[in-house]
């Protein structure tokens, strides 16, 4: 799938898969085409938990970090999305993208995790110690019930694929070492 | 009383489904922020439950780790 139009094909083969498979087919399809120019989206936000909670929690849109942002909007207009906003939607399939950012903020790029898909595509998402420490700083700082909940979740989920040496690190300097360390 | 069929009613939802989600989503995230905080017992239920989604999905080779940041990942 190197071309515009196959990659077209593909999305509209997605209609009748949920929401959630939906979202991450339309990223890897995006990274397909993406990863030539070197650049490499990666998922962030709502869909990194729902990934690593295998869909237990939702969301509404992508949240994509992406080096090139023009390039990204060109090829997703290419691939049928229209501009709305800060989002890009798709009128079909009803899915949203949104690129925050260009770089991965308060985040390490070497703990992104590839994840291969069956179909020979892949997507890359913020690593899971990083979604945690992120929800966990809302959790703490906004007092966010729901971010408790779903970094709690994650950290039960994940505990023996952490890297709690990284996430006790991060969390002494955006201080929430309390709320992470009642979670061991 | 004004009566539809059910292949109307979904005509009529998914002509109008399209411009709706994309307002929606214009409008900000605010909306589906959970307003109330579940119980303790209610959370155990659901931890226990993502647990077990997520070890049936490793169990059946849905989920494998092909090194530290590589995995496998397909869906249900």
């Amino acid at each position: 799938m190197n071309s515009i139009k196959e990659a077209r094909e593909k999305l509209q083969s997605l209609q009748t898969k949920t929401s959630f498979e939906k979202m991450v087919q339309v990223t890897a399809i995006l990274t397909k085409l993406l990863e030539p120019h070197r650049i490499r989206p990666i998922i962030v936000g709502g869909l990194a938990v729902e990934i690593y909670t295998r869909g237990d929690y939702t969301t509404v849109d992508i949240d994509l970090i992406v080096s090139d942002r023009e390039k990204a909007g060109q090829l997703l207009t290419k691939l049928g999305f229209t501009p709305s906003g800060r989002h890009w939607y798709h009128d079909e399939l009803f899915v949203s993208v949104e690129i925050p950012n260009d770089v991965l903020e308060d985040a390490d790029d070497d703990k992104v995790i590839e994840l291969k898909l069956e179909d020979g595509l892949h997507v890359y998402v913020i690593g899971i110690e990083d979604i945690i420490l992120d929800r966990l700083r809302a959790c703490v700082h906004w007092k966010s019930k729901s971010d408790c909940e779903w970094a709690k979740r994650m950290v039960l989920l994940h505990k023996e694929r952490l890297d709690w040496a990284y996430m006790k690190q991060v969390a002494k300097k955006d201080g929430t070492s309390e709320q992470l360390e009642q979670w061991f | 009383m004004r009566k539809m069929n059910m292949s109307e009613l979904n005509d009529w939802i998914f002509s109008r489904k399209g411009h709706v989600e994309r307002d929606i989503l214009k409008d900000g995230r605010g909306q589906h922020v959970r307003l109330r905080p579940r119980d303790k017992e209610e959370m155990r239920v659901l931890d226990e439950l993502c647990i077990k989604r997520w070890k049936k999905a490793e169990q059946e080779g849905k989920i494998r780790y092909l090194n530290e940041r590589v995995w496998y990942y397909e869906f249900d």
